[in-house]
């Protein structure tokens, strides 16, 4: 699905480079948890595996095809392929816009066949959202509502894989849950870019550890949070908080 | 790279400017020769020798770009070529001018910087002793009166009623009173405008309270919000400046005062080319020279690097909650429908009849109704203003959209351009009349709009909905015209119905002149030009047009734009 090689990113011409050889592969249908505290380098990656910024050296590539920036044409394919809900979810939502407009703006976008509105209805009821208030603005909804409506956005074109960057971090410990559940339980491949390597465990499938621009450690999730071998890993499975016993 | 690309637009501008200029006496398509032979002989029948004679002794080059290129290569050798009228050099006859106006905007500077000082100085103690922004009303109410009417009052009340001051003319001190209070008493109100909203912002500061707190008086506190309002303020102050320039060529033609304003207005109607090249460009240079000197002074207060794209009007905002713009709005239509419905005949057994129950306004040289031509007159004046605010806020649009950054560019170095004077300019290349009058306002109108447009295009582009967008396939056309323009229309729309009243202003200004509507048009600023030779024996000729353009520019000082937060 996703095959990274010896990527750098460069973004002041002195100084340590955001990404400094990041080297990285996904299979298909496994999902992977991308974990690393601030400034290790995720949210770089993740725009140079968009395609939103150049690689300066390395390569990146998606369902087999090179990933770079260029023209909305040129990306089509890589927008229709994966699907991305963004930090700021529901302000990901504009304004002016009921929901509907705004979950069913990627089919209008793409072009893609088919009834929009009966997909939106379909991907707002698999996210636990009225379909019948499809047509109110944003503002008419609780912060978790939005998060799940932009959630619903990403999904409406069927993407074979799924970007969640930071998505739970924001969320109350019981609607983390509850996205969690969700997220693991719609059977799309998922990218989960976290700071939290607690989260990492809730999912069945790989964690990669990035630490100063480089992949650390990349594993399946059980062996990586048992016996972690970087001391970066180590760190953040210390800093995960538990209750008392 | 962006940096190099704003410095380039800038550049390029100043120097298209400076082209246009140059090349000034072909842009009217007609024959440079053909036009030093209407000068000199106004409408003889054309003498084809005359016309050879004519080019060949005022060494008149062929083309525009040969004369462009003649007229720069001159002017850098401090050459402006000689009057196609009197045969004179024309460089010593600008820099003399240029020196009265430098003088006049000088005294005009001082009675700003005492007024806004006089206002501000006591509000922004209390505002530090109470720990609340300053209100008062003083500085709107100052800034919102015209300069030209301003000249007028002053003109009536000062020289003609008491006869404290010489009523026209330049070389004592006493003549430079009433010509530096016409152009300094707004000039001073807009600084107090514009600094007390930057010391509202100061007071606010953390660092207020924290010096408050560990008991640091209230005098050197408020100087050193003071010292932070000037130093953010300066790109405006500069502005202020630029605005003195431009409203100088009117306060000048009333007093009567030679400076480079009059001269060039001169020239424009004996169609003196060479003079008027060199009045504008002496006139542009030093308002580019205030505006660079305000961007320099605000770097250097406020070192760090804020951009260069604060260089920009400020965007009117109104105290909150007045009803003084609708009243005045009111009162104005009001008037306006009274007139409208009126007979504007001549009568000449009326001529300069006081105002009576048939004329309760007055009546004018001829025996017009005042009343009648003043409703008239708001149709033409207010319509034509709405007409170009209109047209500027789809250019301003189509601009903005095309915005990258907030960097400085085209509209920056127009910015520096005053308006009146754009259509002094105009009026050389087309002839005086209402439309290119109507173009010289435009040409400076949509600049505020673009520059207020270019920042909410930038600040959408950079907003959730806009990556969520790209991130779902669209593509820049797309995403502006369905996530950021929407956005964009309804706050712009609301900021052009507040500068309505200053297009109107600035046309009212240039008719004042001579160079917007004909003399007989019942448009404001050609009314008040006409009621000036009957300022002391029927004042109400006068009266008329000074109360709607006054009200005018109330609605103008205090109409609110309301801007996203």
């Amino acid at each position: 699905m996703i095959e990274v090689h010896g990527v750098v990113r460069r973004y002041r011409r002195h100084g340590a480079p955001a990404l400094d050889g990041v080297d990285l592969e996904l299979p298909a249908g496994r999902d992977l948890a991308l974990v690393g505290s601030s400034g290790a380098g995720k949210s770089t990656l993740l725009r140079v595996l968009l395609g939103l910024e150049p690689a300066d050296a390395g390569t990146v590539r998606v369902l087999g095809r090179p990933v770079a920036p260029g023209s909305a044409r040129s990306l089509r394919w890589l927008r229709a392929a994966v699907g991305v809900v963004a930090q700021d979810a529901g302000s990901s939502l504009d304004p002016r816009w009921p929901v509907g407009r705004s979950v069913a703006e990627p089919l209008r976008l793409l072009d893609l066949p088919g009834d929009p509105a009966a997909r939106v209805r379909e991907v707002l009821t698999a996210v636990d959202v009225d379909p019948g208030a499809a047509d109110r603005r944003p503002a008419a909804f609780s912060g978790g509502q939005r998060q799940r409506i932009a959630l619903a956005r990403a999904l409406v074109h069927r993407p074979t894989l799924l970007v969640a960057d930071e998505l739970l971090s924001g969320a109350d410990a019981v609607l983390r849950g509850h996205l969690l559940a969700l997220l693991t339980g719609l059977g799309t491949q998922l990218l989960l870019v976290t700071h939290d390597l607690a989260l990492a465990g809730a999912l069945a499938g790989d964690v990669a550890v990035l630490a100063a621009g480089r992949v650390v450690e990349h594993g399946p999730a059980v062996d990586v949070l048992r016996a972690p071998v970087a001391a970066e890993t180590r760190l953040l499975r210390d800093a995960v908080l538990r209750l008392p016993a | 790279m962006r940096g190099l690309r704003s410095g380039l637009a800038v550049v390029g501008t100043a120097l298209a400017v400076v082209l246009l200029l140059a090349a000034l006496p072909w842009l009217r398509g007609e024959d440079p020769a053909v036009t030093v032979f209407r000068a000199l002989y106004a409408e003889r029948t054309r003498d084809p020798a005359v016309v050879e004679a004519l080019r060949v002794d005022l060494d008149l080059p062929a083309g525009p770009v040969s004369g462009a290129w003649q007229w720069l290569s001159r002017a850098l050798r401090g050459d402006l070529g000689v009057s196609w009228v009197d045969r004179e050099p024309v460089a010593p006859e600008v820099l003399r001018a240029v020196g009265v106006s430098a003088g006049l905007a000088g005294a005009a500077v001082g009675v700003a910087v005492l007024v806004a000082a006089l206002l501000l100085v006591p509000a922004t103690v209390r505002a530090v002793r109470r720990g609340r922004p300053p209100g008062g009303w003083a500085p709107t109410a100052l800034a919102a009166v015209p300069e030209v009417v301003l000249g007028v009052l002053l003109l009536t009340g000062a020289a003609v009623g008491l006869g404290w001051f010489p009523t026209s003319g330049w070389g004592t001190p006493a003549q430079v009173v009433l010509p530096a209070l016409a152009l300094g008493l707004p000039g001073g109100g807009l600084l107090a405008r514009v600094l007390g909203s930057t010391v509202a912002a100061a007071v606010a500061e953390p660092w207020v309270r924290t010096a408050r707190v560990n008991g640091a008086g209230t005098s050197a506190v408020a100087r050193s919000v003071l010292r932070r309002a000037v130093a953010v303020a300066a790109p405006q102050l500069a502005l202020v400046g630029v605005g003195v320039l431009g409203s100088s060529v009117a306060v000048e033609q009333l007093f009567a005062v030679p400076g480079a304003g009059r001269t060039a207005l001169r020239a424009v109607l004996a169609l003196d080319l060479p003079l008027l090249q060199g009045c504008v460009l002496a006139l542009v240079l030093l308002g580019l020279l205030v505006g660079l000197a305000g961007g320099a002074a605000h770097r250097w207060l406020l070192r760090p690097a804020l951009g260069a794209g604060d260089l920009v009007a400020p965007v009117p905002v109104a105290a909150r909650g007045t009803a003084v713009p609708l009243v005045a709005a009111g009162v104005l239509l009001v008037g306006v429908a009274a007139g409208v419905l009126r007979d504007g005949a001549v009568v000449l057994g009326d001529r300069l009849a006081p105002p009576s129950w048939s004329h309760p306004l007055g009546a004018d040289a001829v025996g017009r109704d005042v009343l009648a031509r003043f409703g008239a007159g708001a149709l033409l004046t207010v319509g034509v203003g709405v007409a170009v605010t209109a047209l500027a806020t789809v250019l301003a649009l189509l601009v903005a959209a095309t915005a990258r950054d907030t960097r400085p560019g085209v509209p920056d170095v127009l910015n520096a351009l005053p308006g009146v004077l754009v259509g002094v300019v105009l009026a050389a290349v087309t002839g005086p009349g209402l439309l290119p009058a109507a173009l010289g306002v435009l040409v400076v109108a949509w600049v505020p709009l673009a520059v207020h447009g270019r920042s909410l295009v930038v600040l959408g582009l950079a907003g959730a909905p806009v990556r969520a967008a790209v991130l779902a396939g669209a593509g820049r056309g797309r995403v502006l015209r369905s996530h950021v323009l929407p956005g964009v229309v309804g706050p712009l729309v609301r900021h052009a119905l507040a500068r309505v009243p200053s297009a109107s202003l600035a046309l009212a200004s240039l008719s004042f002149l001579g160079l917007g509507a004909a003399t007989d048009s019942p448009e404001w600023g050609a009314m008040l030009a006409e009621g000036l030779p009957y300022l002391e024996r029927a004042p109400w000729v006068a009266g008329a047009p000074v109360v709607g353009l006054l009200l005018l520019g109330v609605v103008a000082g205090t109409a609110t734009a309301p801007r996203r937060r």
